[in-house]
């Protein structure tokens, strides 16, 4: 019976997915079998579905963030179950920076730290389709939570177009008063998945209003993620 | 194009996950209000233009404090002192507005007094301090919304009575100072709602 365990634990590798098991701004309900390099996550498997991964983008932001993360097929479904915890580290960095622009700035400071997890249920019927739904909360300095629906389609070639959509949760905090900005959340892109190299080009709907960017707002951002599966 | 903004645009996925304080203290403003007649309210309006690092999507105002001080020169008059706060106004930074009463804009009516009428004795100044316990509503909005806030200083030289000891006439015009005018305040920023800058970043 172990034996055979074993040989299954060696032959899943030549069924292994390309690519860091990114959607757009979500998780894509995959295995993640082989080492990848990647900007949204950088990844190392371990055994038993697990993985070890760091979103590398975030740590050159400099958020160091580690997470761990399991993935399992049965058949077309997939399941992910996944947990991280990250740590600004870019305070002093930030607050030069901001008070060297600004000079009527006489302190800027940025935290972060926390915890944050997240679950998937996806089904992939075949030809690289995949249509998932995720659940995901970060629990920072303030809390917040989403759920999004994604859908992987593969236009031929190693290329497919991504699409999400969701809800940021309304929350409310300890004394019942709503923190953040609830509402309908969305992005679209597509994705090139090929043996080794991986590349994603998106935009994503976030709907953030901040003064200090010229014109007030950013509704939407761009998505971008690169890697190299070895 | 400025290099902090392209930079604000590529960081503001990991800011956006951050709780961020920050510290704003406008650059200190002085007015000159030149008084041509007794008698007659005269109003100097000075705008001050709020950082955008104290806008925007805020928790919480933390500190907020308005501090100027009003000299009045004037060695036979005492000065009759109001000073408002107006979100709108004609004033820019570089160019202050004064204007007599009868010609005052109608945004003055709706303007919130921040400080009421108060008598400036002739040859002192009064020192304005509006710490965080007593600002009103309206100055907490305007400060976290607007990004330039207008000022405006109410004046009406009074002269002595005959009966007092320094009672004489003063030679006009007379320059009134609304000086070191200084916004200060602290505010808890976070963007709480960006879930999806959060979730491009990988995080």
């Amino acid at each position: 019976m172990i034996r055979h365990l074993l040989v299954l634990l060696v032959l899943v590798p030549s069924l292994a997915y390309a690519g860091n098991a990114r959607l757009l701004t979500t998780d894509a309900a995959e295995t993640l079998e082989r080492p990848v390099l990647g900007l949204q996550r950088s990844a190392v498997p371990l055994p038993l579905g697990f993985a070890l991964d760091t979103s590398l983008l975030a740590d050159l932001m400099l958020a160091a963030n580690l997470g761990v993360r399991w993935a399992a097929e049965a058949g077309p479904h997939r399941f992910v179950l996944g947990a991280r915890y990250t740590q600004f580290v870019g305070s002093q960095a930030f607050s030069d920076l901001i008070r060297g622009q600004a000079p009527m700035v006489t302190r800027f400071d940025a935290t972060l730290s926390g915890p944050s997890a997240y679950a998937l249920y996806g089904i992939a019927p075949g030809g690289g389709w995949l249509f998932q739904v995720e659940g995901r909360y970060w629990g920072y300095q303030f809390p917040s939570a989403v759920v999004m629906a994604g859908v992987n389609a593969p236009l031929g070639a190693g290329l497919n177009l991504a699409l999400e959509a969701g809800m940021q949760l309304p929350l409310t905090d300890a004394q019942g008063q709503p923190i953040g900005r609830p509402g309908l959340r969305g992005s679209a892109g597509l994705r090139y998945v090929g043996d080794n190299l991986g590349l994603t080009l998106g935009a994503a709907y976030v709907d953030i209003s901040e003064p200090m960017v010229p014109g007030g707002a950013l509704p939407i951002i761009p998505v971008v993620d690169l890697s190299w599966t070895f | 194009m400025r290099a902090l903004p392209l930079l604000l645009v590529s960081s503001l996925g990991v800011l956006s996950a951050c709780s961020i304080v920050v510290d704003v203290q406008t650059d200190p403003v002085d007015q000159a209000i030149p008084m041509t007649s007794i008698q007659t309210k005269v109003y100097g309006e000075v705008a001050v233009d709020i950082p955008a690092e104290a806008r925007g999507d805020i928790v919480e105002i933390t500190r907020l404090a308005l501090e100027a001080v009003m000299v009045n020169p004037a060695a036979h008059s005492d000065l009759e002192f109001e000073l408002l706060l107006s979100t709108e106004g004609q004033a820019t930074p570089d160019q202050p507005s004064v204007y007599p009463g009868a010609l005052a804009p109608a945004y003055v009516k709706r303007a919130t007094v921040l400080v009421p009428v108060t008598t400036v004795r002739h040859g002192e100044s009064l020192r304005v301090d509006i710490p965080n316990e007593q600002s009103n509503e309206q100055l907490l909005e305007a400060v976290t919304t607007a990004p330039r806030i207008w000022l405006i200083a109410a004046n009406t030289l009074k002269p002595l009575s005959p009966l007092d000891p320094d009672f004489g006439v003063d030679p006009l015009p007379l320059e009134l100072r609304l000086e070191d005018i200084v916004v200060k305040a602290q505010v808890l920023k976070s963007f709480e709602g960006a879930s999806g800058a959060q979730g491009a970043l990988g995080l």
